[in-house]
């Protein structure tokens, strides 16, 4: 089971700031994410920084990064400012 | 075409007299911090002390200020830099720049010295200097509420009138925050700006205006960084991301990452502490946070000072950090640089090269020390002085962390090397946003860009840089800019396909990027809806701008800075950052994660048109329309 924190909105749409998960790949949690707690948080959770043990998905392999069995996931809703 | 007209304050002797900018410079600089830099430029000799009587201090607008374009209330402050001695021009969105407009000028020239301490007075065209001794001490709420309520008020506090280094200037609740306005005001014995008028700003096509402005206004509200997320969080949002990336500053920037990040997150704000959001004039976006300071609404922090007052002190106390923002503006002070001087004189304590009262695990303890500061009262009041000052005093250099004199802001360079590169280079100092704001494409933002490598690097920051200076001359706040990422991206996420793609083609397109500013403007005759600014100034002004021309701007702005920084002796040896961040890894074990200067400038001037000691070639100089130095 990965560890999953939510940020942001995202806290708010799935009523927790982190739970565990079962999946081995960040694809593989969005579908949980989606069976749990609907459409509107596994939008918003996709289009997320999505960061697996403090490296983003972004610069590794996408939504196919692997997530292991002690593994923290955040989801950080994208934020501007400056 | 409706030309600025300035005027000239002599405040020795209270005489004054108006001028017109000329077509030609008008066109080439728009106005905002450009034109304050061809300005100052011309109008002082090298080698003034910026405290000095004969320095000069330019408050101007630009052209789209009061014009009722999108996020187009800021004013400018150009002055020479109190804490690097080169350039510095300080950003406000306060409402004193639309009234100092309607009032009949586009700026104003400030020179001299008050006998005593005293303001000036702008209404309807004319200008009046009264003494007013009986506001000496008074903090910027108080000064503000003394004076008659019509008027735009551009203020200083008890931290200016002691010329503190990085006192700032304050406008309703807005500062001009950097490189010491204040402290300039201070030497001038001027407390107060306030302007009054009726004066409407006259378009040149006012119906084409206000569609495209309507179009553009839509555009933000849609757009999920300026019409979500920044009215949503405000720049506060940005801690968490921040902490993930490894570049949030934590106990003067030896990490990146703070174990305690949640509780000053923006989350944790917006959760517990926020009363409402609100913003500058004319602005959709409405990024201000207001929350409850010891019972009262007053603005919140934005990122900047969340996290230099939170992780870069170890100090996790969020009602501490609001508190300490709202006396920092009360007293007139940048958070940025008092907060990072602060974390530098606590290591320095640490390490037991200087003693300056300082109580390292003692937060609470910080508002003592802000207020010993703006008094230059104790062994604190020593921090008055800035980073730099200090380190040449007790040493340290190597975990100073400034750039050219100005603490570096929120963003912890290691982890986003280009903001590194940015920083060092900026002309004003350690500023991000000058710097070209590169953290947005590494760290931060919906795209995915690999944060470590120095490939393609200098190249965005240029583009950026310069992109950044144009809008700021016109008087558009830069967060418009960041509209300019298409919303689209923004549906796929930061760990799609698209969205890493977006980032290696932004590193791809390096020869291109590093082609185009030879070519600039004839390259980009047009205008659209990606870059609303350059239509946006067309309709408004008359001038015949395009999106290559603003960017032309841009850059002969970053090049007239450039320039100044050289006459006063600054050289490539002050684009720098202290050792902290280029030698020594933020994660032990991955050696890239230092920031690769000395592989980034030599492209970056290349880039530029400058030589290898970072000098613009007359070239260059030439195809921008800008005399060279020896020609004067």
């Amino acid at each position: 089971m990965a560890q999953v924190r939510y940020h942001g909105h995202l806290a708010d749409l799935t009523g927790c700031r982190q739970e565990a998960l079962e999946g081995t790949t960040v694809a593989k949690l969005l579908d949980q994410i989606k069976r749990q707690h609907g459409a509107e948080a596994y939008r918003l959770a996709k289009r997320s920084h999505i960061i697996v043990d403090r490296r983003s998905a972004g610069a590794e392999k996408g939504f196919r990064t692997p997530a292991g069995l002690d593994s923290l996931v955040e989801f950080i809703p994208v934020c501007g400012g400056g | 075409m409706i030309l600025p007209v300035y005027a000239q304050v002599d405040l020795t002797n209270g005489r004054w007299r108006k001028c017109t900018i000329s077509a030609k410079l008008f066109e080439q600089y728009l106005g905002g911090k450009a034109l304050g830099a061809r300005l100052l430029t011309d109008l002082t000799p090298a080698g003034l002390d910026p405290l000095s009587p004969e320095a000069v201090l330019i408050v101007n607008t630009g052209p789209m200020n009061d014009t009722g374009a999108p996020s187009s209330s800021r004013f400018n402050m150009t002055f020479k830099n109190v804490l690097t001695g080169g350039i510095a021009s300080s950003n406000c969105g306060g409402p004193f720049g639309m009234l100092l407009k309607k009032a009949g000028f586009d700026g104003l020239i400030l020179c001299g010295k008050a006998p005593e301490l005293s303001m000036v007075v702008v209404e309807d065209g004319k200008i009046r200097i009264e003494p007013c001794p009986q506001l000496q001490g008074l903090d910027t709420e108080r000064i503000q509420e003394e004076l008659p309520e019509r008027y735009g008020k551009l203020v200083i506090g008890p931290a200016g009138e002691n010329q503190v280094r990085f006192a700032c200037a304050a406008s309703g609740e807005r500062v001009a925050g950097r490189c010491g306005a204040g402290a300039v005001m201070g030497s001038k014995n001027l407390k107060a700006i306030i302007a009054f008028g009726t004066r409407e700003v006259v378009k040149a096509n006012p119906e084409g205006f206000e569609a495209h402005t309507r179009k553009w206004v839509k555009q933000l509200k849609k757009h999920p960084m300026t019409g979500d997320s920044l009215p949503r969080y405000g720049s506060a949002g940005l801690v968490s991301k921040a902490n993930a990336s490894g570049v949030l500053p934590t106990r003067n920037f030896t990490r990146g990452r703070y174990e305690h990040y949640e509780d000053v997150s923006g989350e944790t704000l917006a959760d517990t502490k926020l009363l409402r959001n609100s913003g500058c004039v004319s602005c959709p976006i409405r990024c201000e946070r207001r929350v409850k300071v010891k019972g009262k609404d007053v603005k919140g922090p934005e990122y900047e000072t969340l996290g230099l007052f939170g992780p870069n002190l170890e100090n996790n106390n969020l009602d501490l950090i609001n508190e300490l923002n709202y006396r920092c503006d009360l007293l007139g002070m940048d958070t940025i640089s008092l907060a990072g001087t602060i974390a530098f004189a606590m290591e320095l304590q640490e390490k037991g090269m200087g003693d300056f009262g300082l109580k390292p695990g003692q937060p609470e303890d910080l508002l003592r020390v802000v207020e010993d500061v703006a008094c230059r009262r104790g062994p604190a009041g020593e921090l008055a002085e800035g980073s730099k000052i200090l380190s040449e005093k007790y040493g340290g250099a190597d975990f100073a962390i400034h750039s050219k004199g100005l603490e570096l802001a929120s963003y912890e360079p290691r982890k986003s090397v280009g903001m590194g590169l940015g920083y060092a280079t900026a002309n004003r100092g350690g500023c991000h946003l000058n710097g070209g704001y590169l953290a947005l494409l590494e760290s931060v933002g919906v795209i995915s860009m690999d944060a470590q490598t120095p490939k393609g690097k200098p190249e965005l920051t240029v583009f950026f840089q310069n992109g950044m200076e144009a809008a700021s001359a016109a008087g558009f706040c830069l967060f418009t800019m960041q509209a300019m990422i298409p919303g689209i991206l923004f549906k796929f996420g930061p760990a799609s396909f698209v969205c890493r793609a977006a980032g290696k083609a932004m590193l791809a397109a390096r020869p291109l990027l590093s082609q185009i500013w030879k070519c600039m403007p004839w390259i980009m005759p047009i205008n659209c809806m990606l870059v609303p600014h350059s239509k946006s100034i067309a309709l408004a002004t008359g001038l015949p701008m395009t999106i290559g021309k603003f960017f032309t701007v841009g850059e002969r702005s970053y090049n007239v800075e450039r320039l100044y920084n050289l006459r006063e002796g600054l050289t490539r040896a002050d684009d720098a950052l202290p050792e902290r961040l280029t030698k020594t890894p933020q994660e032990p074990d991955q050696p890239d994660t230092v920031v690769p200067l000395d592989q980034m400038l030599p492209v970056y001037y290349k880039v530029r048109g400058w030589d290898a000691h970072g000098v613009p070639t007359a070239k260059r100089l030439r195809h921008l329309g800008i005399p060279l130095p020896e020609e004067g």
